[in-house]
């Protein structure tokens, strides 16, 4: 999960065009694609969806070999069904290949816009759940190094060894004593926050504008939906 | 227990209803919920500490989920939260498609709602918080898991569905071309080849929820028997240290 930090770092520091792209236009591409994904029969049109992904992630200068790494994540419990559809010919290909466009398409979004700017969205809807999501994205940050420095100590002090109940008493405890630090943190920020002016609302901007890379996306997506439906 | 199936392999109607379910509970939630503006830090921090306990490693093939763990802190309304909130950020990861969040998010809720109900019942009995939390987890993940099954037994997945019907089409073609003499046979053959192609259909939908079951309960169990341990030795570690967090769940 520390990859979160790399996505991060990915979507704010890279400035490609892909990444001035706004983020409306990405959504809009993301659900034509995936609903391509989802439509899909042909193994043809699911090989043609990952190279044009691929091909964006190049073009927006993302590692492509680390993303199609996190992607293969995906394959790994797509095959739990694959294999059970090993008597079908192509068809196992093709649930992986789906598993992966569907995370590669995911990847090549989030690596190229930033959280805040996805999150805003959520405001559109409820303020509550673009709050919680905020909130999840910064302070999953201020933990990250606090549960690395807790599962290395344990590692040091022997936690994983004297046996799996052993090891799992010592996992338990660790957790333990993250809950309630976080939960403490959790309640002074909030006491930070109240004098701070907090409310209940975080105020976020989404940004509406169509420059020519932006309907250039959305244009790729509706070509890669309208080949989904003829094949 | 999260279904990590990929996008496109449950039907369109489902992952919909899926959605559509999670939409109706946000929209009866969160109403009620934005008079607790209070705890909104302590579920993203809760959401936060999900994400990453994801990571602890086991060294077994699993990893923790702990949403039983969040529900008795945070309570049944806000688990709701927490679930769409660590399964849309797991997917923008690729674990679990993106048209599953809906149906993942009332699987993650039913363990925490589970959870709790059941732990306030337990601990009348047992008054021993590790027990209690243990059972309680392995309860909740196996009906989560039944649900699990039961989705994929609903969606009466039929591989050939996802496969061109190029083949349907040319084998209907075939069977009328060499029964084209006898024009009287001809509906009565299509008839026989539908009927048998439902049949071959349900056979298929059989095999595929078998296998997935016999594939998926291994790991199921390890995970199941490992959250269930480490659930309980942090209840119990929580009650030792700061026993009005859990106190404060069975109140509610």
């Amino acid at each position: 999960m520390s990859s979160i930090y790399l996505v991060d770092y990915y979507s704010n520091t890279i400035k490609s065009v892909v990444h001035q792209i706004t983020v409306i236009p990405k959504i809009i591409f993301l659900l034509f694609v995936l609903f391509s994904v989802v439509i899909s029969k042909s193994l043809f049109n699911l090989i043609l969806i990952f190279f044009v992904i691929a091909f964006l992630i190049v073009i927006a200068q993302l590692p492509l070999l680390k993303i199609l790494k996190w992607s293969l994540y995906s394959a790994f419990f797509a095959s739990l069904f694959a294999v059970s559809q090993i008597q079908y010919g192509l068809l196992p290909f093709q649930t992986m290949l789906k598993a992966i466009d569907a995370a590669l398409l995911m990847l090549f979004v989030v690596c190229t816009t930033p959280y805040p700017a996805l999150f805003s969205l959520f405001g559109k809807i409820s303020t509550i759940l673009a709050n919680v999501f905020f909130m999840t994205y910064r302070f999953f940050f201020l933990i990250i190094d606090e549960i690395q420095t807790k599962v290395m100590v344990l590692k040091i002090r022997g936690g994983y060894v004297g046996g799996p109940i052993k090891t799992l008493k010592n996992i338990g405890s660790t957790i333990g004593r993250l809950f309630i630090h976080s939960i403490e943190r959790s309640e002074k920020l909030y006491d930070i926050m109240i004098i701070r002016g907090y409310r209940g609302v975080m105020f976020s901007r989404t940004t509406f504008r169509f420059r020519l890379f932006d309907l250039l996306l959305i244009g790729f997506g509706v070509l890669i939906f309208l080949i989904a439906i003829i094949l | 227990m999260h279904i990590h199936i990929p996008d496109g392999v449950l039907p369109i109607w489902l992952w919909l209803t899926g959605f559509l379910v999670t939409s109706i509970l946000l929209v009866i939630v969160l109403p009620k919920l934005k008079k607790e503006i209070k705890k909104i830090p302590m579920v993203g921090m809760m959401t936060a500490v999900a994400l990453l306990v994801m990571s602890i490693p086991l060294g077994l093939p699993v990893h923790l989920n702990l949403m039983v763990l969040i529900g008795l802190i945070v309570g049944v309304r806000w688990s709701l939260v927490v679930a769409l909130t660590v399964n849309f950020i797991l997917a923008s990861f690729g674990h679990g498609g993106l048209t599953i969040v809906g149906l993942n998010t009332l699987l993650l809720w039913l363990q925490a709602t589970a959870g709790i109900f059941l732990f306030r019942f337990f601990i009348k009995f047992f008054k021993n918080y590790f027990a209690s939390a243990s059972i309680v987890t392995f309860i909740s993940l196996f009906l989560s898991f039944l649900l699990l099954v039961g989705i994929v037994a609903v969606s009466q997945v039929d591989p050939r569905n996802f496969l061109s019907h190029k083949h349907e089409h040319q084998a209907v073609e075939t069977a009328y071309h060499e029964n084209h003499e006898s024009e009287v046979n001809t509906e009565k053959i299509k008839k026989e080849t539908e009927h048998a192609r439902e049949e071959e259909t349900l056979a298929h939908t059989k095999i595929s929820l078998i296998t997935f079951t016999i594939l998926s309960l291994p790991i199921f169990l390890l995970g199941a028997v490992v959250e269930s341990l480490v659930t309980g030795f942090v209840v119990q570690f929580v009650r030792r240290v700061k026993p009005e967090l859990i106190i404060k769940s069975l109140k509610h």
